[in-house]
Protein backbone atom coordinates (compact mmCIF):
# COMPACT_ATOMS: atom_id res chain seq x y z
CA UNK A 1 0.00 0.00 0.00
CA UNK A 2 1.44 3.45 -0.79
CA UNK A 3 0.38 6.64 0.56
CA UNK A 4 0.95 10.31 -1.20
CA UNK A 5 1.54 12.80 1.65
CA UNK A 6 1.44 15.95 -0.24
CA UNK A 7 1.85 19.83 0.79
CA UNK A 8 3.13 23.20 -1.09
CA UNK A 9 6.62 22.37 -0.74
CA UNK A 10 6.94 19.02 0.68
CA UNK A 11 8.48 20.24 3.71
CA UNK A 12 6.37 21.86 6.46
CA UNK A 13 2.51 21.01 6.67
CA UNK A 14 3.50 17.38 4.60
CA UNK A 15 5.98 16.84 7.37
CA UNK A 16 3.36 17.45 10.22
CA UNK A 17 0.71 14.92 7.85
CA UNK A 18 3.25 12.07 7.91
CA UNK A 19 4.34 11.54 10.96
CA UNK A 20 0.39 11.57 11.97
CA UNK A 21 -0.21 8.90 9.93
CA UNK A 22 2.93 6.95 10.56
CA UNK A 23 1.35 7.39 14.01
CA UNK A 24 -2.37 6.29 12.85
CA UNK A 25 -0.91 3.26 10.92
CA UNK A 26 1.23 2.08 13.69
CA UNK A 27 -1.74 1.98 15.93
CA UNK A 28 -3.59 0.03 13.83
CA UNK A 29 -1.23 -2.45 12.86
CA UNK A 30 -1.15 -1.65 9.00
CA UNK A 31 1.73 -1.67 6.68
CA UNK A 32 2.10 1.41 4.09
CA UNK A 33 4.81 2.86 2.17
CA UNK A 34 4.28 6.75 2.88
CA UNK A 35 5.87 9.28 0.22
CA UNK A 36 6.03 12.82 1.43
CA UNK A 37 6.36 15.50 -1.70
CA UNK A 38 5.59 18.93 -2.85
CA UNK A 39 2.30 19.61 -5.24
CA UNK A 40 4.57 19.45 -8.12
CA UNK A 41 5.82 16.19 -7.79
CA UNK A 42 2.10 13.96 -7.12
CA UNK A 43 1.51 13.13 -10.68
CA UNK A 44 4.95 11.66 -10.39
CA UNK A 45 4.04 9.42 -7.72
CA UNK A 46 0.69 8.32 -8.37
CA UNK A 47 0.96 4.86 -9.85
CA UNK A 48 -0.08 2.63 -7.91
CA UNK A 49 -1.23 4.90 -4.75
CA UNK A 50 -4.12 4.16 -2.94
CA UNK A 51 -4.95 7.16 -1.41
CA UNK A 52 -3.76 10.85 -1.44
CA UNK A 53 -3.41 13.58 1.48
CA UNK A 54 -3.01 16.76 1.34
CA UNK A 55 -2.94 20.24 2.62
CA UNK A 56 -4.67 21.61 -0.05
CA UNK A 57 -8.33 21.51 -1.16
CA UNK A 58 -9.11 21.24 -5.05
CA UNK A 59 -6.42 18.92 -5.86
CA UNK A 60 -6.84 17.13 -9.36
CA UNK A 61 -6.44 13.61 -8.92
CA UNK A 62 -7.30 11.11 -11.00
CA UNK A 63 -8.61 8.11 -10.09
CA UNK A 64 -6.93 7.71 -6.66
CA UNK A 65 -9.05 9.15 -3.42
CA UNK A 66 -8.19 12.57 -2.00
CA UNK A 67 -8.14 13.68 1.51
CA UNK A 68 -7.29 16.90 2.39
CA UNK A 69 -6.15 17.09 5.80
CA UNK A 70 -6.72 19.98 7.82
CA UNK A 71 -7.91 18.46 11.25
CA UNK A 72 -3.83 17.05 11.35
CA UNK A 73 -2.61 20.82 10.92
CA UNK A 74 -5.73 22.57 13.29
CA UNK A 75 -6.47 19.31 15.63
CA UNK A 76 -9.77 20.16 15.30
CA UNK A 77 -11.86 16.97 14.03
CA UNK A 78 -8.90 14.25 14.22
CA UNK A 79 -10.90 11.50 15.16
CA UNK A 80 -13.24 12.08 12.26
CA UNK A 81 -10.76 12.24 9.57
CA UNK A 82 -8.47 9.16 11.42
CA UNK A 83 -11.73 7.31 10.65
CA UNK A 84 -12.30 8.48 7.21
CA UNK A 85 -8.62 7.58 6.06
CA UNK A 86 -8.96 3.99 8.16
CA UNK A 87 -12.19 3.46 6.12
CA UNK A 88 -10.80 4.16 2.39
CA UNK A 89 -7.41 2.10 3.48
CA UNK A 90 -8.97 -1.26 4.77
CA UNK A 91 -11.15 -0.88 1.69
CA UNK A 92 -8.09 -0.87 -0.59
CA UNK A 93 -6.05 -3.94 1.51
CA UNK B 1 20.35 46.01 29.97
CA UNK B 2 24.33 45.71 29.28
CA UNK B 3 24.28 42.56 30.92
CA UNK B 4 21.58 41.23 28.87
CA UNK B 5 23.33 42.22 25.63
CA UNK B 6 26.89 40.65 26.83
CA UNK B 7 24.72 37.18 27.42
CA UNK B 8 23.32 37.68 24.00
CA UNK B 9 26.66 38.18 22.07
CA UNK B 10 28.23 35.95 24.31
CA UNK B 11 25.63 33.12 23.30
CA UNK B 12 26.24 34.70 19.20
CA UNK B 13 29.61 34.25 19.58
CA UNK B 14 29.28 30.68 20.49
CA UNK B 15 27.81 29.42 17.22
CA UNK B 16 24.82 28.86 16.52
CA UNK B 17 24.74 25.34 15.68
CA UNK B 18 25.83 24.57 19.42
CA UNK B 19 23.46 27.36 20.75
CA UNK B 20 20.19 27.12 19.07
CA UNK B 21 19.61 22.92 19.66
CA UNK B 22 20.19 24.16 23.09
CA UNK B 23 17.68 26.94 23.19
CA UNK B 24 14.73 24.97 21.24
CA UNK B 25 15.35 22.29 24.25
CA UNK B 26 15.23 24.98 26.46
CA UNK B 27 11.83 26.24 25.16
CA UNK B 28 10.64 22.74 24.90
CA UNK B 29 11.02 21.97 28.72
CA UNK B 30 9.36 25.37 29.14
CA UNK B 31 6.15 23.52 27.11
CA UNK B 32 5.47 21.47 29.27
CA UNK B 33 7.74 18.35 27.17
CA UNK B 34 9.65 15.61 28.85
CA UNK B 35 13.58 15.83 29.16
CA UNK B 36 13.87 12.89 26.81
CA UNK B 37 11.41 14.70 23.65
CA UNK B 38 12.74 17.98 24.38
CA UNK B 39 16.56 16.38 23.69
CA UNK B 40 15.30 14.84 20.79
CA UNK B 41 13.77 18.02 19.17
CA UNK B 42 17.24 19.66 20.38
CA UNK B 43 19.23 17.25 18.91
CA UNK B 44 17.15 17.00 15.87
CA UNK B 45 17.31 20.70 14.93
CA UNK B 46 20.90 20.59 15.03
CA UNK B 47 21.46 18.07 12.90
CA UNK B 48 18.28 20.25 10.38
CA UNK B 49 21.46 22.80 10.38
CA UNK B 50 24.26 21.07 9.87
CA UNK B 51 22.60 19.27 6.94
CA UNK B 52 21.49 22.82 5.57
CA UNK B 53 24.86 24.35 6.12
CA UNK B 54 26.55 21.53 4.26
CA UNK B 55 24.07 21.65 0.93
CA UNK B 56 24.34 25.26 1.17
CA UNK B 57 27.91 24.60 0.19
CA UNK B 58 26.76 23.87 -3.53
CA UNK B 59 25.78 27.66 -3.89
CA UNK B 60 29.35 28.88 -3.74
CA UNK B 61 30.75 25.98 -5.21
CA UNK B 62 28.75 26.06 -8.60
CA UNK B 63 27.74 30.32 -8.28
CA UNK B 64 30.74 31.83 -7.27
CA UNK B 65 32.51 31.28 -10.64
CA UNK B 66 29.47 32.36 -12.45
CA UNK B 67 29.04 35.11 -10.43
CA UNK B 68 32.39 36.11 -10.94
CA UNK B 69 32.26 35.38 -15.03
CA UNK B 70 28.78 37.49 -15.15
CA UNK B 71 30.58 40.47 -13.16
CA UNK B 72 33.79 40.26 -15.61
CA UNK B 73 31.80 39.77 -18.78
CA UNK B 74 28.70 41.97 -18.42
CA UNK B 75 29.48 44.09 -15.84
CA UNK B 76 26.87 42.58 -13.59
CA UNK B 77 27.59 42.93 -10.03
CA UNK B 78 25.70 39.90 -8.19
CA UNK B 79 27.80 39.54 -4.97
CA UNK B 80 24.96 37.84 -3.28
CA UNK B 81 22.64 34.81 -4.19
CA UNK B 82 19.03 34.17 -3.47
CA UNK B 83 19.63 31.07 -1.22
CA UNK B 84 15.77 30.87 -1.27
CA UNK B 85 13.24 31.06 1.70
CA UNK B 86 14.39 27.48 3.29
CA UNK B 87 17.76 28.86 3.96
CA UNK B 88 15.69 32.34 4.97
CA UNK B 89 13.87 29.61 7.66
CA UNK B 90 17.43 28.14 9.06
CA UNK B 91 18.77 32.06 9.51
CA UNK B 92 15.87 33.23 11.52
CA UNK B 93 16.16 30.33 13.71
CA UNK B 94 19.15 30.41 13.85
CA UNK B 95 19.54 34.50 14.76
CA UNK B 96 19.29 35.54 18.31
CA UNK B 97 15.75 36.95 17.73
CA UNK B 98 14.78 33.05 16.64
CA UNK B 99 15.81 32.16 19.66
CA UNK B 100 12.88 32.98 22.03
CA UNK B 101 10.48 33.62 17.91
CA UNK B 102 8.02 30.96 19.44
CA UNK B 103 7.29 32.11 22.76
CA UNK B 104 7.31 36.07 21.78
CA UNK B 105 5.41 35.28 19.20
CA UNK B 106 2.57 33.27 20.84
CA UNK B 107 3.00 36.35 23.16
CA UNK B 108 1.77 38.77 20.82
CA UNK B 109 -0.85 36.77 19.12
CA UNK B 110 -2.64 36.16 22.63
CA UNK B 111 -2.64 39.71 22.99
CA UNK B 112 -3.97 40.77 20.18
CA UNK B 113 -6.47 38.23 20.51
CA UNK B 114 -7.88 38.70 23.68
CA UNK B 115 -7.55 42.89 23.21
CA UNK B 116 -10.33 41.93 19.86
CA UNK B 117 -7.10 43.20 17.59
CA UNK B 118 -7.21 40.15 15.80
CA UNK B 119 -9.42 37.23 15.06
CA UNK B 120 -6.88 35.36 13.97
CA UNK B 121 -4.86 32.58 16.07
CA UNK B 122 -1.76 31.48 14.36
CA UNK B 123 -0.84 27.70 14.84
CA UNK B 124 1.50 27.69 12.08
CA UNK B 125 4.62 28.05 14.42
CA UNK B 126 6.74 26.95 12.19
CA UNK B 127 6.21 29.60 10.21
CA UNK B 128 7.24 31.80 12.90
CA UNK B 129 10.96 31.87 11.35
CA UNK B 130 9.43 34.84 9.13
CA UNK B 131 9.35 36.90 12.42
CA UNK B 132 12.66 36.04 13.26
CA UNK B 133 14.19 36.31 9.91
CA UNK B 134 13.37 40.38 9.89
CA UNK B 135 13.53 40.70 13.55
CA UNK B 136 17.25 39.33 12.57
CA UNK B 137 17.61 41.73 9.95
CA UNK B 138 16.80 44.84 12.61
CA UNK B 139 19.36 43.19 14.73
CA UNK B 140 22.03 42.89 12.32
CA UNK B 141 21.51 46.42 11.35
CA UNK B 142 21.41 47.70 14.48
CA UNK B 143 23.05 46.02 17.01
CA UNK B 144 20.08 45.38 18.98
CA UNK B 145 18.49 42.43 19.93
CA UNK B 146 15.32 44.34 21.48
CA UNK B 147 14.63 46.03 18.68
CA UNK B 148 15.59 42.86 16.73
CA UNK B 149 12.47 41.55 18.77
CA UNK B 150 10.30 44.71 18.19
CA UNK B 151 10.64 44.11 14.63
CA UNK B 152 9.46 40.52 14.76
CA UNK B 153 6.68 41.43 16.93
CA UNK B 154 5.17 44.16 14.39
CA UNK B 155 5.63 41.67 11.40
CA UNK B 156 3.88 39.25 13.57
CA UNK B 157 0.92 41.48 14.33
CA UNK B 158 0.72 42.69 10.97
CA UNK B 159 0.80 39.32 9.36
CA UNK B 160 -2.47 38.46 12.03
CA UNK B 161 -4.23 41.71 10.94
CA UNK B 162 -3.29 40.73 7.04
CA UNK B 163 -4.84 36.60 7.66
CA UNK B 164 -8.22 38.47 9.40
CA UNK B 165 -8.85 39.91 5.91
CA UNK B 166 -7.10 37.65 3.42
CA UNK B 167 -9.69 35.23 5.25
CA UNK B 168 -12.95 36.88 3.65
CA UNK B 169 -10.98 36.11 0.36
CA UNK B 170 -10.48 32.42 1.37
CA UNK B 171 -13.76 31.89 2.29
CA UNK B 172 -15.43 33.68 -0.57
CA UNK B 173 -13.18 32.60 -3.36
CA UNK B 174 -12.11 29.05 -1.90
CA UNK B 175 -14.78 27.92 0.07
CA UNK B 176 -13.30 27.42 3.42
CA UNK B 177 -14.64 29.29 6.35
CA UNK B 178 -12.96 29.95 9.38
CA UNK B 179 -9.17 29.69 8.35
CA UNK B 180 -6.61 32.29 7.46
CA UNK B 181 -3.11 32.62 6.01
CA UNK B 182 -0.67 34.47 8.71
CA UNK B 183 2.22 33.14 6.92
CA UNK B 184 4.25 36.38 6.67
CA UNK B 185 5.08 35.98 3.40
CA UNK B 186 1.89 35.32 1.57
CA UNK B 187 0.22 37.69 4.31
CA UNK B 188 2.23 40.68 3.38
CA UNK B 189 1.62 40.76 -0.21
CA UNK B 190 -2.09 41.10 0.60
CA UNK B 191 -2.32 44.95 0.46
CA UNK B 192 0.08 45.33 -2.66
CA UNK B 193 -2.53 43.14 -4.35
CA UNK B 194 -5.38 44.75 -2.78
CA UNK B 195 -3.76 47.95 -3.97
CA UNK B 196 -2.82 46.61 -7.23
CA UNK B 197 -6.53 45.42 -8.14
CA UNK B 198 -7.87 48.84 -7.65
CA UNK B 199 -5.50 50.05 -10.22
CA UNK B 200 -6.37 47.99 -12.83
CA UNK B 201 -9.90 48.53 -12.27
CA UNK B 202 -9.34 51.13 -13.59
CA UNK B 203 -7.87 50.01 -16.58
CA UNK B 204 -9.78 49.31 -19.20
CA UNK B 205 -8.49 46.31 -21.46
CA UNK B 206 -7.59 44.82 -18.07
CA UNK B 207 -10.53 45.51 -16.08
CA UNK B 208 -12.65 42.85 -17.27
CA UNK B 209 -9.39 40.73 -18.37
CA UNK B 210 -10.82 36.99 -17.10
CA UNK B 211 -8.50 34.60 -18.37
CA UNK B 212 -8.02 31.39 -15.93
CA UNK B 213 -6.00 27.88 -16.96
CA UNK B 214 -8.44 25.01 -16.29
CA UNK B 215 -5.84 22.36 -17.73
CA UNK B 216 -2.71 23.92 -18.37
CA UNK B 217 -1.65 23.22 -15.23
CA UNK B 218 -1.62 19.93 -15.85
CA UNK B 219 1.29 20.07 -18.90
CA UNK B 220 3.61 22.02 -16.62
CA UNK B 221 4.53 18.66 -14.96
CA UNK B 222 8.03 18.27 -14.24
CA UNK B 223 8.92 21.64 -15.19
CA UNK B 224 6.94 22.73 -11.55
CA UNK B 225 9.47 20.64 -9.82
CA UNK B 226 12.50 22.04 -8.28
CA UNK B 227 14.86 19.67 -9.35
CA UNK B 228 14.10 20.49 -13.39
CA UNK B 229 14.00 24.58 -12.15
CA UNK B 230 17.57 24.23 -10.93
CA UNK B 231 19.42 22.36 -13.61
CA UNK B 232 17.68 24.52 -16.46
CA UNK B 233 18.96 27.70 -13.94
CA UNK B 234 22.52 26.46 -13.89
CA UNK B 235 22.63 25.51 -18.43
CA UNK B 236 20.97 28.63 -18.97
CA UNK B 237 23.88 30.70 -16.25
CA UNK B 238 26.84 27.86 -17.52
CA UNK B 239 25.88 29.15 -21.40
CA UNK B 240 25.09 32.73 -20.81
CA UNK B 241 29.02 33.06 -19.06
CA UNK B 242 30.17 30.62 -21.76
CA UNK B 243 31.31 27.32 -20.39
CA UNK B 244 31.90 24.36 -21.95
CA UNK B 245 29.41 21.55 -22.28
CA UNK B 246 31.06 19.36 -20.00
CA UNK B 247 30.88 22.23 -17.11
CA UNK B 248 27.33 23.46 -18.75
CA UNK B 249 26.17 19.98 -17.35
CA UNK B 250 28.05 19.91 -14.19
CA UNK B 251 26.83 23.36 -13.03
CA UNK B 252 23.25 21.94 -14.09
CA UNK B 253 23.38 19.02 -12.10
CA UNK B 254 25.14 20.45 -9.43
CA UNK B 255 22.47 22.84 -9.01
CA UNK B 256 19.72 20.60 -9.49
CA UNK B 257 21.17 18.53 -7.06
CA UNK B 258 21.14 21.60 -4.49
CA UNK B 259 17.26 22.18 -5.21
CA UNK B 260 16.55 18.61 -4.40
CA UNK B 261 18.76 18.56 -1.42
CA UNK B 262 17.37 21.54 0.84
CA UNK B 263 14.33 20.40 0.94
CA UNK B 264 15.34 17.20 2.79
CA UNK B 265 17.62 18.81 5.16
CA UNK B 266 14.83 21.47 6.18
CA UNK B 267 12.72 18.65 6.62
CA UNK B 268 14.60 17.63 9.16
CA UNK B 269 14.86 20.81 10.85
CA UNK B 270 10.81 20.33 10.59
CA UNK B 271 10.45 17.02 11.82
CA UNK B 272 12.83 18.59 15.03
CA UNK B 273 10.04 21.26 15.63
CA UNK B 274 6.85 19.28 15.42
CA UNK B 275 6.40 18.36 19.08
CA UNK B 276 7.66 21.30 19.86
CA UNK B 277 4.75 23.02 17.37
CA UNK B 278 2.24 20.75 18.30
CA UNK B 279 2.92 21.76 22.05
CA UNK B 280 2.90 25.05 21.36
CA UNK B 281 -0.39 24.51 19.31
CA UNK B 282 -2.24 22.78 21.97
CA UNK B 283 -1.21 25.57 24.82
CA UNK B 284 -2.67 27.93 22.33
CA UNK B 285 -5.82 26.75 21.73
CA UNK B 286 -6.67 25.79 25.28
CA UNK B 287 -6.37 29.30 25.87
CA UNK B 288 -9.20 30.36 23.80
CA UNK B 289 -10.96 27.51 23.91
CA UNK B 290 -14.52 28.11 22.78
CA UNK B 291 -13.61 31.70 21.09
CA UNK B 292 -14.47 32.03 17.90
CA UNK B 293 -11.71 32.60 15.57
CA UNK B 294 -9.98 32.10 12.35
CA UNK B 295 -7.02 29.67 12.75
CA UNK B 296 -3.95 30.51 10.59
CA UNK B 297 -2.57 28.24 8.42
CA UNK B 298 0.58 28.03 6.03
CA UNK B 299 -0.25 29.45 2.85
CA UNK B 300 0.28 26.35 1.42
CA UNK B 301 -4.01 25.53 1.71
CA UNK B 302 -4.23 27.93 -1.12
CA UNK B 303 -1.62 26.50 -3.59
CA UNK B 304 -3.75 24.27 -5.39
CA UNK B 305 -4.78 26.55 -8.08
CA UNK B 306 -4.62 26.24 -11.68
CA UNK B 307 -3.38 30.13 -11.78
CA UNK B 308 -0.87 29.85 -9.45
CA UNK B 309 0.44 26.64 -10.54
CA UNK B 310 1.08 28.49 -14.27
CA UNK B 311 1.80 31.75 -13.23
CA UNK B 312 4.54 30.50 -10.98
CA UNK B 313 6.03 28.71 -13.68
CA UNK B 314 5.86 32.05 -15.95
CA UNK B 315 7.77 33.74 -13.15
CA UNK B 316 10.94 31.86 -13.46
CA UNK B 317 11.79 33.33 -16.94
CA UNK B 318 10.18 36.89 -15.43
CA UNK B 319 12.69 36.70 -12.64
CA UNK B 320 15.76 36.01 -14.66
CA UNK B 321 15.18 39.46 -16.83
CA UNK B 322 14.34 41.23 -13.71
CA UNK B 323 17.65 39.91 -12.14
CA UNK B 324 19.27 41.96 -15.21
CA UNK B 325 18.04 45.44 -13.81
CA UNK B 326 20.78 47.97 -12.66
CA UNK B 327 19.31 47.92 -8.97
CA UNK B 328 19.73 43.95 -8.70
CA UNK B 329 22.52 42.80 -6.98
CA UNK B 330 21.27 39.37 -6.23
CA UNK B 331 21.30 36.20 -8.68
CA UNK B 332 18.36 34.38 -8.51
CA UNK B 333 18.36 31.03 -7.04
CA UNK B 334 16.53 28.64 -4.75
CA UNK B 335 13.35 30.38 -4.77
CA UNK B 336 12.70 30.21 -8.62
CA UNK B 337 11.27 27.03 -7.27
CA UNK B 338 8.70 28.90 -4.83
CA UNK B 339 7.08 31.12 -7.14
CA UNK B 340 3.55 29.55 -5.87
CA UNK B 341 4.27 31.10 -2.63
CA UNK B 342 4.68 34.55 -3.60
CA UNK B 343 1.58 34.90 -6.06
CA UNK B 344 -1.02 32.74 -4.14
CA UNK B 345 -2.55 35.50 -2.31
CA UNK B 346 -2.63 37.16 -6.18
CA UNK B 347 -4.66 34.24 -7.59
CA UNK B 348 -7.74 34.60 -5.51
CA UNK B 349 -8.06 38.55 -5.45
CA UNK B 350 -7.78 38.57 -8.90
CA UNK B 351 -10.34 36.04 -9.33
CA UNK B 352 -8.16 33.30 -11.02
CA UNK B 353 -7.29 36.11 -14.28
CA UNK B 354 -4.23 34.90 -15.04
CA UNK B 355 -2.73 38.51 -16.80
CA UNK B 356 -3.82 40.42 -13.57
CA UNK B 357 -1.54 37.91 -11.62
CA UNK B 358 1.36 37.75 -13.76
CA UNK B 359 1.46 41.40 -14.02
CA UNK B 360 1.30 41.81 -10.16
CA UNK B 361 3.64 39.14 -9.67
CA UNK B 362 6.42 40.63 -12.09
CA UNK B 363 5.48 43.92 -10.08
CA UNK B 364 6.48 41.96 -6.53
CA UNK B 365 8.91 40.22 -7.94
CA UNK B 366 11.09 43.85 -9.04
CA UNK B 367 10.15 45.14 -5.33
CA UNK B 368 11.84 41.77 -3.79
CA UNK B 369 14.81 41.99 -5.26
CA UNK B 370 15.01 45.67 -4.68
CA UNK B 371 14.62 45.00 -1.38
CA UNK B 372 16.79 42.08 -1.20
CA UNK B 373 19.57 43.97 -2.90
CA UNK B 374 19.87 46.50 -0.14
CA UNK B 375 19.21 44.08 3.01
CA UNK B 376 21.96 41.66 1.36
CA UNK B 377 24.79 42.46 3.56
CA UNK B 378 22.72 42.02 6.91
CA UNK B 379 21.55 38.54 5.73
CA UNK B 380 24.70 37.26 4.84
CA UNK B 381 25.97 39.01 8.08
CA UNK B 382 23.05 36.51 9.94
CA UNK B 383 24.60 33.27 7.80
CA UNK B 384 28.13 34.45 8.63
CA UNK B 385 27.09 34.50 12.54
CA UNK B 386 24.71 31.15 11.81
CA UNK B 387 28.42 29.04 10.36
CA UNK B 388 26.14 28.69 6.81
CA UNK B 389 28.71 30.34 5.02
CA UNK B 390 32.03 32.31 5.14
CA UNK B 391 32.85 35.93 4.56
CA UNK B 392 35.34 34.79 2.39
CA UNK B 393 33.01 32.78 -0.05
CA UNK B 394 32.88 34.91 -3.09
CA UNK B 395 29.32 34.65 -3.48
CA UNK B 396 27.31 36.03 0.01
CA UNK B 397 24.07 34.43 1.24
CA UNK B 398 20.68 36.08 0.81
CA UNK B 399 16.78 35.46 0.76
CA UNK B 400 13.93 36.98 -0.59
CA UNK B 401 12.57 40.34 1.59
CA UNK B 402 8.75 40.77 1.87
CA UNK B 403 7.49 43.77 0.60
CA UNK B 404 5.59 44.95 4.29
CA UNK B 405 9.10 44.26 5.90
CA UNK B 406 11.06 45.45 3.50
CA UNK B 407 9.59 49.01 3.61
CA UNK B 408 9.72 49.48 7.32
CA UNK B 409 13.50 48.05 7.36
CA UNK B 410 14.22 51.04 5.27
CA UNK B 411 14.38 53.76 8.04
CA UNK B 412 16.94 51.78 10.28
CA UNK B 413 19.57 51.70 7.40
CA UNK B 414 19.34 55.07 6.35
CA UNK B 415 18.45 56.97 9.85
CA UNK B 416 20.16 56.81 13.17
CA UNK B 417 19.33 53.31 14.63
CA UNK B 418 16.91 54.55 17.41
CA UNK B 419 15.05 57.15 15.35
CA UNK B 420 14.98 54.70 12.72
CA UNK B 421 13.52 52.31 14.87
CA UNK B 422 10.52 54.38 16.50
CA UNK B 423 9.83 55.15 12.46
CA UNK B 424 9.19 51.46 11.75
CA UNK B 425 7.47 50.98 14.89
CA UNK B 426 5.19 54.42 14.23
CA UNK B 427 4.57 53.23 10.41
CA UNK B 428 3.75 49.44 11.90
CA UNK B 429 1.04 51.00 14.19
CA UNK B 430 0.04 52.81 11.20
CA UNK B 431 -0.33 50.16 9.14
CA UNK B 432 -2.25 48.17 11.55
CA UNK B 433 -4.69 50.85 11.93
CA UNK B 434 -5.72 51.35 8.12
CA UNK B 435 -5.90 47.92 7.92
CA UNK B 436 -8.06 47.67 10.83
CA UNK B 437 -10.17 50.36 8.91
CA UNK B 438 -10.34 48.31 5.94
CA UNK B 439 -11.56 45.46 7.19
CA UNK B 440 -14.30 46.62 9.02
CA UNK B 441 -15.23 48.56 5.65
CA UNK B 442 -15.17 45.18 4.16
CA UNK B 443 -17.24 43.79 6.67
CA UNK B 444 -19.85 46.22 6.55
CA UNK B 445 -19.59 45.89 2.90
CA UNK B 446 -20.51 42.10 2.95
CA UNK B 447 -23.22 42.72 5.39
CA UNK B 448 -25.31 44.71 3.25
CA UNK B 449 -24.72 42.15 0.68
CA UNK B 450 -25.86 39.66 3.10
CA UNK B 451 -28.98 41.91 3.35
Amino acid sequence: MKIIVACGSGVATSTIIASKIEELLKNNKLNAQIIQCSLHEVDGNLKGASLVISSMPGLDVKDVPVVVAFPYITGIGVEDLDKKILEILVNVS
Amino acid sequence: MNIISGIFSYISNLGSTVVVPIMFMIVSLVFGLSLKKSYKIGITVGIGFIGLNLVIGLFWEYLSPVAALLASKFGLTMEYVDAGWMVGSAIGFASPVGTFIIPFAIAVNLVLLSTNRTKTLNVDIWNFWHYAFYGGIAYAITGSVIWGYVMAGVMAALSLKFADIGAKYIEKEMGIPGISVPQCFAASTLPLGLLLDKIYSYIPWLRDSNVSPKKLSEKIGIFGEPATIGLILGVILSIAVGYDLPKILSTGLGLASLMFLLPRMVKILMEGLLPLSDAARTFMQKKFNGKEFYIGLDSAITLANPTTAVVAVLLVPITLIIALLPFNRVMPGADLAAGAYYVCLFSLIHKGDLVKTTISGSILMVLIYSFMSIFAPMINKLAVAAKMTVETSGLGIAAGVNVVAGPLLLPLNFLNKNLGAILFVILGVIIFVLASIYEKRMDEKLGENAK
